[in-house]
């Protein structure tokens, strides 16, 4: 192993133990709750992530770097090898209605399973993360229009499947989570 | 009313800290990645060169094994040399002294002089002086697992330790493919500098040791 190896291991294992479980509960959310699935997706955004180590430090910043291959990997449908394991709803289940517990985790998971993984991104980013609109439509790949629409029929819906009054937070200051 | 966040908050869940297992295999799995991309950036196979030295002493940095280790191996001179089948201008093959802990793939010769690094993912023999990563490729000889790996058409056929392999050259490199009895496809890339011809490249592949640890490089 040469210094820019040993280097590149040091900073990333580094990364690793202070960041990988935020990216573990960003996984989590993006994936409706599948445990199994965030980590995946985690597993594949820390290697590309290591690959791609030299070049990310210098830009974006390596937790920017990982969190938009997470996003990338949920929304975008080519890349959704499990996408056959996840279906989209144009109903909306009977979940935590019944209860009304919003502090269920189960309920809000599935939940949020029952509003599609491009809105579920932009509500988790915005709402969750904390992102302002133009960084949620840069990430997202799509206009700020479509990410206030997208938005905010994810919340109309999560209250719909909730029964609750939700109410966004203010956007915290970075950094997020 | 209950605040979005918090709803959020809790779906994510409570995550520990990851444990040194689960730090290892992300490293582990960074790496092999590394590899595979520096790997197919540079082309399938192994580069052997020599510029026949006297008595040589080899550093050798481990690549891909944690933690980093480095020793030093001695290269024989004189003994098991490129001997007449090799162009004159040829890098000498000697013997390679592994030590007590021989690498996932082990050479059993090697250019006089040049210094050897490994992991389980390949092999990665370099000239004198080379300062690059040894996850570049470039101008080395490399020897990798490579079940998916195909010969190139015109390659020929040649006898690697009784098994046949074939040797082609792609863009000034040789490359040596061939399975050993009871093993897995080993790619060999020798690259145009080491002056090598069939023959050698062959003698080099057959001392090639492949230990179950060796691992595909390329996925």
């Amino acid at each position: 192993m040469d210094g820019s190896t040993g280097a590149r291991d040091e900073e990333f294992r580094a990364f690793v133990v202070a960041r990988r479980p935020a990216l573990l509960r960003m996984a989590t959310l993006l994936s409706a709750g599948d445990q199994h699935l965030a980590e995946d997706l985690v597993q594949t955004a820390l290697t590309r992530l290591y690959v791609a180590w030299r070049r990310v430090e210098r830009d974006q910043g390596p937790e920017a770097y990982a969190r938009r291959i997470l996003v990338n990997a949920v929304v975008d449908e080519r890349r959704r090898a499990w996408r056959r394991s996840e279906t989209s709803r144009a109903d909306l289940p009977e979940v935590a209605a019944a209860t009304g517990a919003v502090e269920d985790r189960d309920a809000v998971r599935t939940a949020l399973a029952a509003i599609g993984p491009r809105m579920r991104a932009a509500v988790v980013l915005r709402h969750w993360l904390g992102y302002d609109v133009a960084e949620c439509a840069a990430l997202l790949g799509c206009s700020e229009g479509t990410v206030k629409s997208q938005t905010a029929r994810g919340l109309d819906r999560l209250r719909e499947l909730l029964s609750d009054e939700l109410t966004p937070a203010p956007a915290p200051s970075v950094p997020r989570r | 009313m209950t605040d979005l966040r918090d709803v959020l908050d809790s779906a994510a869940g409570d995550t520990a800290s990851p444990t040194p297992d689960v730090v290892a295999a992300d490293v582990r799995r960074g790496r092999r990645a590394l590899v595979r991309q520096r790997y197919a950036r540079t082309g399938a196979g192994l580069l052997l060169t020599g510029a026949a030295v006297a008595a040589g002493v080899l550093v050798i940095p481990q690549l891909g094994t944690e933690p980093a280790q480095t020793h030093v191996a001695v290269a024989v001179p004189g003994a098991g040399g490129a001997g007449g089948s090799a162009q004159p201008a040829a890098v000498a093959l000697v013997p390679f002294d592994q030590g007590a802990h021989p690498k996932p793939i082990s050479p059993g010769l090697v250019p006089e002089g040049w210094s050897v690094s490994g992991s389980e993912f390949a092999l990665v023999i370099a000239p004198a002086g080379s300062t690059t990563s040894p996850d570049d490729f470039r101008g080395k000889l490399v020897v990798t697992v490579s079940p998916d790996q195909t010969a190139a058409s015109g390659a020929t056929s040649i006898d690697v330790a009784g098994t046949r392999g074939t040797v082609s050259v792609e863009s000034g490199t040789q490359i040596l493919i061939y399975t050993p009895d009871g093993g897995r496809q080993v790619v060999v890339q020798a690259p145009a500098a080491l002056g090598w011809d069939d023959a050698t490249l062959a003698r080099f592949g057959a001392a090639v040791t492949v230990s179950a640890d060796a691992q595909a490089g390329r996925g």
